[in-house]
C-alpha cells in the first residue's frame, strides 16, 4: 500500500512540469502584442518589407504622462528582408519581446503589391501556426509606410479604428462587405473568382509622428486615411479598381444587406432613398446552347432621410418604386458590362455556372457568351418621422 | 466487467481518436465537396471487417486476441502470431504519441520537446491499464460528455463562417476516384481489432456494441467533414495541416471569444489518450498471456522505455507520415488485420475438423 501511495505521488509530482506548460510558458509582458501586418515589397531589391504595428502596453485608460505629451499607443516596426520566414529571425534585431500575431486585426498590402501578386503573401499568412487568417485584408494606395505610421483620432489604435469603420460601413452602406478576409481571398482565388477589397488611402501629407498632437487637434482629417473604393483581385493580383459609386452595386448584387442612402431621380427630381437589399435569387439556366442568368432582388425602400419629396398617394408610390427598382437595373447592368469588359466576373457567373451545371466542357466560353437579366422589385415600406417635407410658404400665406 | 453501453462509447472514441489530424485533408483533397460520403463507405467495410472478426471470435468465447492464437495453434506458433500482435498495437501506440506531440508542436507548444509529451502520456497510461481493463473504460465513459459536449458546441459556434454554397455542386463525384485511394480503408476502421482485446469483459457479448460503435463513429466523422468543408470549404481543407484546428481558430465571436480553438486541443487529446489507453491494454495483456510474468512493472517500465523509442524513430517528418499512409499502410493494416485472424480462422475450422474426426 506505502509503494502505490508512494508511485502515485510520484506520478504526480512528474505532472507538475506540464502546468506551466513546460517549454512554451510565456509572460504577457514578454510577448509583443501585433495590432497591424503592413506587406510591401521592393522589385528593385527584390526585397520584402513587413511592417509590424505594435500595441503599447503603457497607453491605454491610464495613460502614464511621457515627459513629450501622451504615450503612443502603438509602435510601428519595419523589417526588409528576402523573404517572409527570415523576418522571423531578423525582427529581432529591433524587437525586444516575443513576436506574437494571434491577435492582430487588418492586414494591409501596398497597391504596387499587390498589382504584382499577393499569392505569397496569403501563404506566409496560413502557414503561421498561431496567427489567424480570418481578419480583413485592405490595399494601401501609394506608399504603405506613411499609412502604417499614422495615428488615428478617437479610436487611438490604428487598426481598432480600421476595424470600426468597415463594421459601420457594412451596417450602415454598401461600400464594405464582411467577405474581405484572408480566408475569402484564398476561397475565391483558389476557384477562380474575383474579389473586390477596400482601398485605403491617405487624405494628405500632413500627418503628425506624435500621438499628442493629433489627440489635440480639432481637424479629425488632418494626415489621417479613409476608406474609400475597392481593388479587383484575380488570380492574387490587382487588376482594377472600383469606385464608390460602383462598389455600392457590385456588394447589392453579392447579396450584402448594408443600409445605403443614396440620391435617386424620381419624376425629374432628386430624391435620397434610403434602401437594403431583402433577398436575391440567382437562377442559371439554359436556352440553345446559350446560358441565362437571371437575377431578382427584392429591395426595400425607406423616406427616413429623405428630405426632398416625399410620396402621397399610392400612384406616387408606386411611380416612385417603379423609377427607383429601374435606376437600379441600370446601374447594375452597367457594372455587369464592365465587369465583362474588363474580364472580371464581379456577379459570379462563372462560379454559379460552375456550380449548377458541373459537366458543361468549357465553362469560360459559357460565361462570355452568358445572357444576364437583373430584375429588381424596389418596396416602400418604412417611413421617417416626418409625413410630408416643408414646403416653401411663398410669403406666409 | 463491462457493460455494452460502455463499449459502445469506447468503440466510438477509439475510431475517432487520431483520426482528426491525420485523415481529414487528405480525404478532402480526394473527394473534394462530396467527401463526407466516404467515412461512410468506409465505415460500411469497417462494419464488414467487424463482423469477420466476430465469426473467429464466435469459436472462442470468453478469450481475447492474444489467446485466440495459442489456442488456435498450440503453445509455440501461437505465441509468434501473439507475438505479432504485439508489434502491430507496438507500433500503432508509436504512432499515435508521434502524432500527437506532431500536433502539440505544430499549433500551442511549438518550443517543448516531443519527448516530454511521450513521456508524460505513458506514465499516465501504464498507471490506467495498470488498473484493468474496467478502469480504462470507466474513463472514457466518464469523459465521454465532456468532449461530446463542447466539441459540438465549439462547431455549432462555428457555423458563423458558414456557407452552404462550398457543397456545389452536390454529388459530384467519380467513385472510382475514392477507389483508388484504398488507404482510407484501413485507418481508422481496421485498427478497430485493438479493441477485440476487451472483448471478454463485456456483458451479454460484445457483436452488437462493437459494430454499432463502428457505425456511430463512422457517421460522427462524416458529420465531421461535412462540417469541415462547410466552414473552411474544400480547396482550404485539403491543403491545411490541421484543417479541425484552423476552422476553429478562425471562429471568432464578437470581440470576447476569440481563443476557442484550445478547448479542440485538449478535446483531441483525451481523445487520443482514450485510443492509446486501449493499444496500452492491449500490448500488456499480449505480454500477460504470452509469457505469463509474475510482476508486471518491470515490464511497464520497458514499455515506456521501447514505446518512446518507436515514436521518436516513426518517422522524420510528417511527409513520410503522410506517404506512408497513402501507399503503404492498407496492406500493413491489412496483413494484420485481415490475413492474420483469417489464418487463425482457417486453423481453427481444421483443427476442428480434425477433433470431429477423431470423435
Amino acid at each position: 500500500m506505502t509503494l502505490r501511495h508512494a508511485a502515485s505521488l510520484l506520478i504526480l509530482l512528474a505532472a507538475v512540469p506540464l502546468l506551466s506548460s513546460c517549454w512554451d510558458k510565456t509572460e504577457m509582458n514578454q510577448l509583443a502584442l501585433v495590432s497591424m501586418v503592413g506587406v510591401d515589397s521592393d522589385p528593385d531589391k527584390g526585397t520584402i518589407k513587413v511592417y509590424y504595428q505594435i500595441i503599447n502596453p503603457l497607453s491605454g485608460s491610464s495613460t502614464i504622462k511621457a515627459p513629450g505629451g501622451e504615450q503612443a499607443p502603438v509602435y510601428t516596426y519595419e523589417m526588409e528582408a528576402k523573404s517572409f520566414g527570415e523576418i522571423r529571425s531578423q525582427i529581432y534585431k529591433k524587437l525586444p519581446r516575443k513576436l506574437f500575431i494571434a491577435h492582430y486585426k487588418v492586414l494591409l498590402v501596398s497597391e504596387q503589391t499587390a498589382r504584382q501578386s499577393i499569392r505569397d503573401y496569403a501563404n506566409f499568412i496560413e502557414m503561421q501556426p498561431n496567427g489567424r487568417s480570418s481578419i480583413p485584408m485592405l490595399v494601401v494606395e501609394g506608399p504603405l509606410e506613411p499609412v502604417m505610421k499614422t495615428f488615428t483620432p478617437l479610436e487611438k489604435v490604428p487598426s481598432d479604428s480600421i476595424r470600426a469603420r468597415l463594421d459601420q460601413l457594412i451596417q450602415n452602406s454598401l461600400l464594405s462587405e464582411r467577405n474581405i478576409r484572408i480566408t475569402d481571398v484564398i476561397e475565391r482565388m483558389q476557384q477562380s473568382r474575383s474579389i473586390v477589397l477596400p482601398i485605403l488611402t491617405r487624405i494628405d501629407d500632413a500627418r503628425s509622428a506624435k500621438s499628442g498632437e493629433v489627440a489635440s487637434n480639432i481637424d479629425a482629417e488632418q494626415g489621417s486615411f479613409i476608406i474609400s473604393g475597392g481593388a479587383v483581385f484575380q488570380n492574387y493580383r490587382m487588376t482594377g479598381r472600383l469606385n464608390d459609386e460602383q462598389m455600392i452595386w457590385y456588394h447589392l448584387l453579392a447579396g450584402d444587406k448594408g443600409l445605403h442612402v443614396r440620391l435617386f431621380e424620381v419624376e425629374g427630381k432628386p430624391v435620397s432613398l434610403e434602401f437594403h437589399l431583402d433577398q436575391i435569387k440567382r437562377k442559371a439556366s439554359w436556352q440553345s446552347g446559350r446560358p441565362v442568368i437571371r437575377i431578382f432582388m427584392d429591395i426595400e425602400l425607406s423616406t427616413a432621410y429623405t428630405s426632398e419629396y416625399i410620396p402621397k398617394s399610392r400612384n406616387e408610390v408606386d411611380k416612385m418604386e417603379q423609377e427607383v427598382s429601374q435606376a437600379i437595373e441600370r446601374e447594375c447592368y452597367k457594372l455587369y458590362e464592365l465587369s465583362r469588359e474588363r474580364e472580371w466576373d464581379l456577379l459570379g457567373i462563372k462560379y454559379l455556372l460552375r456550380r449548377k451545371t458541373p459537366d458543361h466542357p468549357n465553362i469560360e466560353d459559357a460565361e462570355k457568351n452568358a445572357k444576364v437579366s437583373i430584375q429588381v422589385n424596389a418596396r416602400l415600406k418604412k417611413m421617417g418621422s416626418l409625413q410630408k417635407p416643408y414646403d416653401e410658404t411663398g410669403g406666409g400665406s | 466487467m463491462i457493460s455494452r453501453f460502455q463499449f459502445y462509447l469506447l468503440t466510438i472514441n477509439f475510431i475517432i481518436g487520431t483520426t482528426p489530424f491525420v485523415m481529414l485533408q487528405g480525404l478532402i483533397a480526394i473527394g473534394k465537396q462530396d467527401a463526407w460520403i466516404w467515412p461512410l463507405l468506409t465505415g460500411g467495410a469497417g462494419v464488414l471487417a467487424g463482423m469477420f472478426w466476430l465469426l473467429l471470435f464466435r469459436h472462442y468465447p470468453g478469450k481475447n486476441l492474444a489467446q485466440i492464437p495459442l489456442e488456435a495453434m498450440g503453445r509455440f506458433p501461437g505465441a509468434i502470431v501473439s507475438f505479432l500482435f504485439f508489434v502491430y498495437f507496438c507500433n500503432l501506440s508509436g504512432w499515435i504519441l508521434r502524432n500527437l506531440s506532431d500536433f502539440l508542436n505544430g499549433t500551442i507548444m511549438p518550443a517543448t520537446p516531443a519527448i516530454v509529451f511521450h513521456i508524460m502520456f505513458l506514465l499516465v497510461a501504464c498507471y490506467t491499464v495498470a488498473q484493468g481493463a474496467e478502469c480504462v473504460v470507466r474513463l472514457n465513459q466518464i469523459v465521454t460528455p465532456l468532449l461530446f459536449f463542447p466539441f459540438w458546441i465549439v462547431f455549432l459556434l462555428a457555423t458563423v463562417n458558414w456557407n452552404w454554397e462550398r457543397f456545389e455542386p452536390v454529388l459530384h463525384l467519380n467513385p472510382v476516384v475514392l477507389f483508388q485511394h484504398p488507404a482510407f480503408f484501413g485507418f481508422p476502421f481496421l485498427e478497430t481489432i485493438s479493441l477485440t482485446m476487451l472483448f471478454p469483459f463485456v456483458q451479454q457479448g460484445p457483436g452488437r456494441p462493437f459494430l454499432l460503435g463502428i457505425l456511430t463513429a463512422a457517421v460522427s466523422l462524416s458529420i465531421l467533414v461535412f462540417v469541415i468543408i462547410g466552414l473552411l470549404g474544400a480547396d482550404r481543407a485539403s491543403q491545411l495541416t490541421y484543417p479541425v484546428y484552423t476552422a476553429i481558430q478562425e471562429v471568432a465571436i464578437g470581440e470576447a471569444l476569440v481563443n476557442i480553438h484550445s478547448v479542440i486541443s485538449v478535446i483531441l487529446l483525451v481523445l487520443i489518450f482514450i485510443k492509446f489507453l486501449v493499444l496500452v491494454y492491449g500490448i500488456s495483456e499480449t505480454l500477460q498471456q504470452v509469457v505469463r510474468p509474475r510482476t508486471r512493472w518491470p515490464h511497464f517500465l520497458s514499455l515506456m522505455i521501447l514505446l518512446t523509442a518507436i515514436a521518436h524513430s516513426m518517422y522524420e517528418n510528417p511527409i513520410q507520415n503522410a506517404q506512408w499512409s497513402e501507399e503503404y499502410s492498407i496492406y500493413y493494416n491489412t496483413f494484420f488485420t485481415i490475413v492474420i485472424p483469417a489464418l487463425l480462422l482457417v486453423a481453427t475450422w481444421i483443427k476442428r475438423a480434425y477433433q470431429k474426426r477423431q470423435n
